[in-house]
């Protein structure tokens, strides 16, 4: 079978088998679903028509109903008025009614009036029905324990057809008379009821009944399995054995004694299964046909591309092989394996050629030469012919010897051909271990000349090792005549000893006697020492190496600890990218669901600074990476995720060195400060509210003092004004007190931070001589304001807390001076900052005082002496405000000499402005 | 000077309420004053005062929806307002300036004839 067929095949037998399989599952899966399916809807369809059914009863209940508890009715069974019959129960009444029967019966279950109509005739009232109804009505319609408004559903199977009927007691419409009799409502069932039935519901129904065969005669053979089937247990059968076109279904309806009576046919045509295997069908046509497509097409690669190509190689291949002609090639154009393959032969083909000429060479060489020989020989032969065969016999022995001298000489000589060409250091020597030959290598390593190694013994240049070495070694190759081969310490000329690796090998003679050693050795001391040196570096890497796995892990734990930590931690490289975010981080930015690593920090976090009516974004590890410096988040910072929720955060970001200190990235360490803001919210509210509250009647007091003071309400006593003015002077006090306690807490909260703006420090102190003025008056304390000849820059600083730090530092020097003292203010500038000085000549701090001088509340000793009042908050708000400035304050003081404050404003503090 | 011209005060603090009455009526200014916002915004309204001094914290609308009322009257938009409160913080400032106000004073901090000062160099510059 060649390659074609059998591909053919296989492709056959897999399309078969697939599509058997697939055809089979789809048959025996989608048929069975499609049956399920059918047989749920036609079960559906069974209980539509046993409701429909019902649903005529409820209709002629109801009308039943209405007659029942109609007092004209209720009379009529006492009084029998005929007038009643006439004017109600004509037969057109029973016509709109729709009914053929209607019964009326006693208390005792006698009829009293009966009444059967068919199309709009009145017949016979059937016999087997009136006996149906007195056997039934004797037993159920008054029987004390029924319900009277109750109304009961029948179905009868009379010889020739079926009634359907309700009966309710006759009760009076108030219903507080006690029911009298029986109203009874019946209608045939025939072939038109079933026609409404269908309608109704739409299905197509025929019915037959359940005991007997149809009158006409026909037995119905689906109607003949169902009664088979059918049983009170099992209601519904589906006879799916019509063919593919129509599905029946069957369900039997039972009288009021569950005898079954009716049999109801619905014939529904299977759409959904002739669908469903339509589709199969043409799913099937379709995988056919692209198997089929498939497989030619995959019939023709193989062909065109490989079977063809396999083919035509074959055929030339058996064409050079036929005509043995070795100059054919094979051409097979196109870049696949195919023609690789040909150019494979080719090139066989090319060199077998090529070792053919060869061979024919050699032969007409070797010929040649036989010939010449031949000839040679032929002539040597006539002319020593007879001389020869005279001396032979006594030459043989002779002869035999010098051969084999000649024999061992060429040896030699063989051997010492391959010695000299050797790089390595060679010897042979004799069975004695007497140097024969010794190669230039080996003059080389030894340091010996040939001439003085040749009968000397390799001992020339060894003795180095222990005595029974040489002994073991001299048995193993010379006793044992084994090879030798290891490692020993040589000795070279000028005495300088070399490692050497050495081997030994016997050269035995046919008798299997040792003839030669050959010796070779090589200086390894070079190799020895690069192994040495390979395994020293080998192991400072497996140091360094231990180092760095060190290293790694004391790096791990530290990001592990990073990791769970809960402050907010990241890492960025210099491009601003997230390198490292721990989960407290991730959930606080703008996005907790991001992956961040990777990520630029701007589409990560998102930080704004909070400000009275607006929010600005910051860009903090920008900043710090242009700065190379760490930055705190300024105040009120809050990261704002993208729900636009905003969380206050506070931390710094630092930058990150290597170890040469050039930044490679920065560390963002921050935390969630919601609850400190709302500290300090309520802590601001608190301050707020208090301050309000104790100023109010401090200050209803002051004014009320002040107009008890200036006599509005009289003129008071001298003593008595004398009191109100010191009320007056201590409310202003607590006034004050009120205000620094304010200011102290605002400075801690940060919250009294100011906008800053442009200030001349000289046109500031002047304002503040003025407003000081007359307080300095009252103490006599003269101020002298030295300012320099040119105007000065000015800074960028918060005015309004300078001018209170300063007219604070000015009324210290006033409070604390002595009287008729000096108030000296100097200021002066140099390179980079403004000086200010303010001196006074008054009580000085005592040395022990100096340290808490700023602290808040203190006050020395010689201070309180002088100035009772005093909250001890002053120079503390000074040296918070100067500080907000970015001024520093300092002081020198001797007591009872004066104290000189200096303040210096640095020029970078602010921008320089002129 | 303001003779002629209509200071109104509101005030609902009883205590300055009375010496603000007093003080004003000594000094022959007429005055008006008003124990709370809406009593202050409807004499405001009949009478156009030359100048307000309101305080803020006062029960029903307090100083800022004063001044915001004052500032939504075309009538009355360009009567100067001056804040007398002991709040002293600066956002209660800030506030009360961006609403309109002219000045902003605490009250326990100047002196009933500060008070009187100021009243009558504002109404000289009216």
């Amino acid at each position: 079978m060649n390659l074609r067929t059998k591909i053919f095949l296989f492709i056959g037998v897999i399309l078969i088998t697939f599509f058997l399989l697939i055809g089979l599952s789809f048959r025996y899966v989608l048929t069975r679903d499609f049956s399920e399916l059918e047989q749920r809807e036609m079960n559906r369809n069974l209980s539509r028509v046993t409701e429909a059914l019902s649903g005529k009863f409820e209709e002629v209940s109801v009308k039943l109903s209405d007659w029942a508890q109609w007092d004209d009715t209720y009379e009529y069974i006492s009084d029998h008025n005929e007038e009643y019959i006439q004017s109600n129960l004509q037969n057109v009444a029973l016509d709109i009614l729709r009914i053929n029967a209607v019964v009326l019966t006693d208390e005792n279950g006698d009829i009293i009036f009966k009444k059967f109509v068919e199309q709009g005739e009145d017949q016979a009232f059937p016999q087997d029905f009136e006996d149906h109804l007195k056997e039934h009505q004797a037993e159920k319609a008054l029987s004390p324990q029924s319900d009277p408004y109750e109304v009961h559903k029948e179905i009868v199977h009379l010889s020739d057809k079926v009634i359907l009927y309700v009966s309710r007691a006759i009760t009076s419409s108030d219903g507080l008379s006690p029911p009298r009799g029986t109203i009874i409502f019946g209608y045939i069932f025939d072939e038109s009821a079933v026609r409404q039935l269908s309608q109704l519901t739409r299905l197509d129904i025929t019915f037959s009944h359940y005991e007997h065969h149809d009158e006409n005669g026909v037995s119905d053979a689906g109607f003949d399995l169902a009664r088979q089937h059918l049983s009170i247990q099992s209601p519904n059968f589906i006879d799916a054995s019509g063919g593919e076109d129509t599905l029946f279904g069957y369900t039997i309806v039972s009288d009021d004694d569950s005898n079954p009576v009716l049999i109801f046919r619905v014939a529904l045509p299977r759409e959904i299964y002739q669908r469903g295997v339509a589709s199969i069908r043409l799913f099937f046509m379709f995988m056919l046909f692209s198997g089929l497509l498939f497989s030619l097409s995959m019939v023709y690669v193989l062909r065109h591309f490989i079977l063809s190509k396999l083919s035509y190689l074959a055929k030339e291949v058996d064409r050079i092989r036929l005509f043995g002609n070795a100059d054919n090639r094979i051409i097979l154009p196109g870049e696949d394996e195919f023609s690789h393959l040909a150019g494979r032969i080719n090139e066989m083909l090319i060199s077998r050629r090529e070792m053919e000429i060869k061979k024919k060479n050699s032969e007409k060489r070797l010929n040649e030469i036989a010939e010449a020989r031949t000839k040679e020989l032929r002539e040597k032969i006539i002319e020593g012919e007879q001389s020869k065969l005279a001396i032979l016999n006594i030459l043989e022995d002779v002869g035999a010897s010098e051969r084999q001298l000649q024999q061992k000489t060429e040896d030699l000589q063989k051997f010492q051909q391959a010695v000299d060409a050797s790089f390595d250091h060679m010897i042979i020597t004799d069975a004695d271990g007497v140097i024969l030959h010794a190669n230039h290598a080996a003059e080389v390593l030894t340091g010996y000349t040939k001439e003085e190694m040749i009968g000397a013994k390799p001992s020339l240049w060894g003795r180095q090792m222990s005595k029974s070495f040489y002994e073991t070694l001299w048995k193993t190759i010379k006793v044992e005549k084994q090879g030798y081969a290891g490692e020993v310490t040589n000795k070279r000329k000028g005495g300088q000893l070399y490692l050497a690796s050495i081997r030994v090998s016997s050269i035995l003679d046919a008798a299997g006697e040792v003839k030669f050693f050959v010796g070779i050795e090589r200086d390894i001391t070079e190799e020895r020492e690069v192994q040495r040196r390979i395994i020293r570096h080998a192991d400072e890497l497996e140091i360094a190496n231990n180092h760095i796995e060190e290293q790694k892990d004391r790096a791990e734990s530290i990001l592990r600890f990073l990791r769970s930590i809960g402050e907010g931690v990241f890492a960025t490289d210099i491009a601003g990218n997230i390198i490292f975010i721990n989960e407290t981080a991730q959930r606080m930015s703008s996005k907790p669901h991001l992956d961040a690593e990777g990520r630029k920090v701007s589409e990560v976090f998102s930080f704004a600074q909070e400000m009275p009516y607006q929010s600005v974004m910051i860009s903090i590890v920008e900043q710090s990476l242009e700065s190379k410096k760490a930055i705190s988040f300024p105040l009120n910072t809050v990261s704002v995720q993208y729900t636009m929720a905003k969380i206050p955060v506070a931390g710094t970001c630092s930058p990150i060195r290597d170890t040469k200190g050039n930044i490679i990235g920065v560390i963002v360490v921050f935390r969630d400060v919601t609850q400190l803001r709302e500290l300090d919210q309520m802590k601001n509210n608190f301050l707020s509210t208090a301050a309000h509250q104790l100023r109010t009647p401090l200050g209803s007091m002051r004014w009320s003092a002040e107009l008890l003071i200036n006599g509005d309400f009289g003129k008071l006593p001298k003593a008595a004004k004398e009191i109100v003015r010191q009320i007056y002077d201590n409310n202003v006090r607590m006034v004050l007190l009120v205000n620094d306690l304010l200011d102290v807490s605002r400075i801690d909260s940060e919250k009294g931070r100011e906008e800053k703006q442009l200030v001349d420090i000289a046109t500031l102190l002047q304002e503040i001589i003025h407003t000081m003025q007359s307080e300095a008056r009252k103490r006599s304390v003269k101020i002298i304001l030295t300012l320099p000849k040119e105007p000065l820059p000015l800074l960028l600083m918060p005015a309004k807390h300078l001018y209170e730090a300063l007219e604070n530092l000015v009324s210290n020097g006033i409070k604390y001076n002595k009287k008729r003292g000096i108030l000296t203010l100097t200021v002066q500038r140099d390179a980079s900052a403004i000086l200010l000085t303010v001196a006074d000549t008054g009580i000085g701090i005592p040395k022990e005082d100096t340290a808490k001088i700023f602290s808040k509340f203190f006050r020395s000793a010689n201070a309180v002496l002088k100035e009772t009042e005093g909250s001890g908050l002053g120079l503390s708000v000074v040296k918070s405000y100067l500080e907000e400035s970015g001024a520093k304050i300092s002081f020198t003081s001797e007591e009872n000499i004066g104290t000189t404050f200096l303040v210096e404003f640095p020029l970078d503090s602010g921008e320089e402005h002129t | 000077m303001g003779e002629g011209k209509l200071v109104l005060v509101i005030e609902d603090d009883p205590f300055y309420f009375n010496i603000y009455k007093m003080k004003l009526a000594k000094e022959g200014i007429r005055a008006e004053v008003a124990l709370n916002a809406d009593a202050g915004l409807a004499v405001a309204r009949k009478e156009k005062p030359a100048l307000i001094l309101t305080d803020l914290i006062m029960p029903g609308k307090d100083g800022f929806e004063v001044l915001k009322e004052l500032k939504a009257d075309p009538t009355l938009r360009d009567v100067p307002v001056i804040v007398f409160s002991n709040l002293s913080q600066e956002e209660d400032m800030r506030r009360a300036k961006e609403l309109g106000a002219l000045e902003y004073v605490v009250k326990a901090n100047i002196s009933i004839q500060e008070m009187i000062e100021k009243v009558k160099s504002n109404l000289a510059t009216v």
